[in-house]
C-alpha cells in the first residue's frame, strides 16, 4: 500500500521554482533509489517533504495524513526521517547527545529502536559515543546521521547521497547497515548521482531531471536501459 | 590612581576580604542578569537591549510583593517568576516578529519597550526612589569579623543564592535534555526541527529563562539599594561588557568575565575612585585586543 505520495508539487526557493508537477508513490516496505544528475532537484525534494522549501501547490501524504501544511517538526513526528547530504550532526555534542536527540518523546510512533538496538547496529558509533561528533570521520558522521534519525522510529526514512565523498570500505558498511534496514521491512528513499551504490539495495529507482520525474520502474530494468542512463545519468 | 591605597589594601587581611567579598556579590548578582543576556544571545541570536528593564521590573515587582506580603523570600520569587511571564509576553507578543530582521529594527523595538516600560512603571509606582525592600529578618544581625574584615551574612547568603543558580544553570545546560535542546537550536535549529523538536518552545523557553534570571538579580538588589526606573541601564551596560569580555553565548565566560567585573569594581573603588566605570571598560578593551572573541568565545 502506498506510504508516501507527492502529487502534482511545484516547489520554490523564494521565487525560484525547482520542482514542477512533481509526483511520487512510495509502497511500503520498499527501497527506491531517487536517481538524477548534479542539480536534477534530488535533495530539494527532500527538503520539500521535510517542510523546508515553500510548497506552491500540490500535496504530500504520509499514509492519510496530509503533511503538506505542517511546520518541518510536525513532520517528523509523523514519520518522516530526514538524513540530509551534509550529515549535518550537531558537532558540540557528543555521539550519545546527538543520537538522544533524534529521539521522539512526544509522539505515539511505535517505538522499535531503542539505543540498544542502535549501538547493535553501529557499533563503531558505541566504541566512540563519549567523542564529540565534529570529532568523527566522515564516514562516522554519516552512520550518526542515520542513527539519530533511526532512534526517532520514522516510518520512512529519506537519505540523501549517504555515499557521498566516503572511502569505499565505508561505503560497504553503510552499504550493510541498509541491507539489514532492508531486511527488517524499512521504507527508505535513497537519493543518488548515480546507480552504482544502490543497485544491491533498492529494488525500484525514480529519475528526476530538471524538477520533474521523467522515469521510474525496477532497477534491473534500468541497469539494461542504457539509452535512459545516458540520457539522464551520465556524466 | 593610589597604587599605594591599592597595595595597601591586598596586604591588609581585613581589606583583601571585605573588598573580595563586594566584588563577589556585585560580580555574582551581574552573572543573573549577563548569563540570562548571553544565553538569549547565543540561541535566539538576539541581542536583547530591553534586558536591563527585566531587572528593574524584577526590583519593583519584589517592591510590590514585599508590601503585600511582608515575606522576603516569597517576594524575590515573586519577582523573579513574575519577570519570567513578563518575558514570555514580551517574546511571544513583538521579539518573535522579529528575528528574521535587521538590527537596525530590533534595537528600535528594543528601545521603544524600554520607554514605555519606564513611564508606565512611573504611571504606577510613580518618579520618586522607592526604598529597598529591606534584608529579611534572620539576617539582620551584627556584621560577621572575618580577620577583622566586616562581613554582613546576608551579602554571604547572596553569593551563596546566586552561586547555586549558577550551579543549577551549568547543570541544566549540561546534563539535561532541554540543555542539550538548548545547544542544539543555538547551532543548526533547522536540523533540531526535521527530528521533531519545536524550536519555538524552545525559543521562548530560553527568553523566559533569561528574563527570570534577570528578575532574580534585580529582585535581590532590592534588598539593599533604592529602586527607580532608571536602574537597568547600567547593569544593562555591565551586562554587555560581561558577555563581551566572557565570549557572546558562553555562559561558563559570563560568569568568569562577571567576577572579573566585580573584583574590578570592588578594588578599583580602592585604586582609583573615581575611575571604576572606566575600570571595565579598559578591561574589556584588553580583552578585545588580545581574544577578540572573548575569554570563552566560540572560533568563527
Ligand atoms: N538554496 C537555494 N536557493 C536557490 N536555488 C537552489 C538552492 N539550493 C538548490 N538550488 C537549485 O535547485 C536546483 C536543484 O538542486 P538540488 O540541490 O535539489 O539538486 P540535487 O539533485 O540534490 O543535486 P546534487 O546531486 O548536486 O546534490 C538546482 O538548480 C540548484 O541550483
Ligand atoms: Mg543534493
Amino acid at each position: 500500500m502506498s506510504l508516501l505520495k507527492i502529487s502534482n508539487l511545484n516547489a520554490f526557493y523564494d521565487n525560484s521554482q525547482v520542482l514542477f508537477n512533481l509526483n511520487i508513490n512510495i509502497t511500503e516496505g520498499k527501497i527506491i533509489a531517487l536517481l538524477g544528475r548534479n542539480g536534477a532537484g534530488k535533495s530539494s525534494t527532500f527538503k520539500a517533504i521535510t517542510g523546508m522549501i515553500q510548497v506552491k501547490s500540490g500535496s504530500i501524504f504520509l499514509k492519510e495524513k496530509n503533511l503538506t501544511d505542517m511546520p518541518t517538526n510536525k513532520r517528523a513526528l509523523a514519520g518522516i526521517g530526514y538524513v540530509p547530504e551534509d550529515r549535518q550532526v550537531f558537532p558540540e555534542h557528543s555521539v550519545e547527545e546527538n543520537i538522544d536527540l533524534g529521539k521522539k518523546l512526544n509522539s505515539d510512533i511505535k517505538n522499535s529502536w531503542g539505543k540498544d538496538k542502535i549501538w547493535e547496529t553501529f557499533p563503531v558509533l558505541y566504541n566512540l559515543k563519549k567523542r564529540i561528533a565534529g570529532r568523527l570521520s566522515g564516514g562516522e558522521q554519516q552512520m550518526l546521521s542515520i542513527a539519530r534519525t533511526l532512534v526517532g522510529n520514522p516510518s520512512i526514512l529519506l537519505l540523501d547521497e549517504p555515499s557521498e565523498g566516503l572511502a569505499p570500505k565505508i561505503i560497504e558498511d553503510i552499504t550493510k547497515i541498509l541491507l539489514n534496514l532492508k531486511k527488517t521491512g524499512a521504507t527508505i528513499l535513497l537519493a543518488e548521482q548515480n546507480m552504482h551504490f544502490c543497485m544491491n539495495i533498492a529494488q525500484e529507482a525514480i529519475i528526476i531531471d530538471k524538477g520533474k520525474n521523467v522515469w521510474e520502474g525496477n532497477i534491473n530494468k534500468l541497469k539494461k536501459d542504457k539509452k535512459t542512463r545516458d540520457k539522464y545519468l551520465a556524466v | 590612581m593610589e597604587v599605594l591605597a591599592l597595595l595597601d589594601c591586598l596586604s591588609a587581611p581585613a581589606c583583601l576580604l571585605s573588598q573580595a567579598v563586594g566584588g563577589l556579590k556585585i560580580g555574582m548578582l551581574l552573572f543573573l542578569v549577563a548569563s540570562g543576556l548571553t544565553l538569549i544571545f547565543g540561541v535566539l541570536g538576539i541581542i536583547n537591549f530591553a534586558h536591563g528593564i527585566l531587572y528593574m521590573l524584577g526590583a519593583y515587582f519584589a517592591w510590590q510583593a514585599m508590601e503585600l506580603t511582608g515575606h522576603f523570600g516569597l517576594s524575590v520569587l515573586i519577582g523573579a517568576i513574575g519577570v519570567g511571564i513578563f518575558g514570555l509576553a514580551f517574546e511571544r507578543g513583538l521579539i518573535k516578529r522579529v528575528y528574521e530582521s535587521n538590527l537596525l529594527i530590533q534595537i528600535l523595538l528594543c528601545y521603544a519597550v524600554i520607554l514605555i516600560v519606564d513611564d508606565l512603571v512611573m504611571i504606577i509606582w510613580g518618579d520618586e526612589f522607592l526604598s529597598s525592600i529591606g534584608v529579611p529578618e534572620i539576617f539582620q544581625v551584627p556584621p560577621l569579623f572575618i580577620f577583622d574584615a566586616v562581613i554582613p551574612p546576608f551579602h554571604l547568603a547572596i553569593i551563596f543564592t546566586s552561586l547555586l543558580i549558577a550551579i543549577l544553570l551549568w547543570m541544566l545546560m549540561t546534563r539535561s535534555r532541554f540543555g542539550s535542546l538548548v545547544r542544539a537550536a543555538a547551532i543548526n535549529p533547522k536540523m533540531l526541527e526535521a527530528l521533531g523538536i519545536n524550536t519555538n518552545f524552545i525559543r521562548y523557553s530560553v527568553f523566559v529563562l533569561g528574563s527570570f534570571l534577570a528578575g532574580l538579580g534585580g529582585a535581590l538588589a532590592a534588598s539593599e539599594r533604592s529602586i527607580v526606573s532608571q536602574m537597568g541601564n547600567s547593569i544593562l551596560i555591565e551586562s554587555f561588557i560581561v558577555t563581551v569580555i566572557g565570549g557572546m553565548g558562553s555562559i561558563g565566560g559570563a560568569f568568569l568575565a562577571s567576577l572579573i567585573i566585580g573584583m574590578a569594581r570592588s578594588f578599583g573603588a580602592v585604586a582609583m575612585p573615581l575611575f571604576t566605570d572606566g575600570l571595565m571598560f579598559l578591561i574589556m578593551v584588553l580583552v578585545l585586543i588580545l581574544r577578540p572573541r572573548g575569554i570563552m568565545g566560540e572560533k568563527k
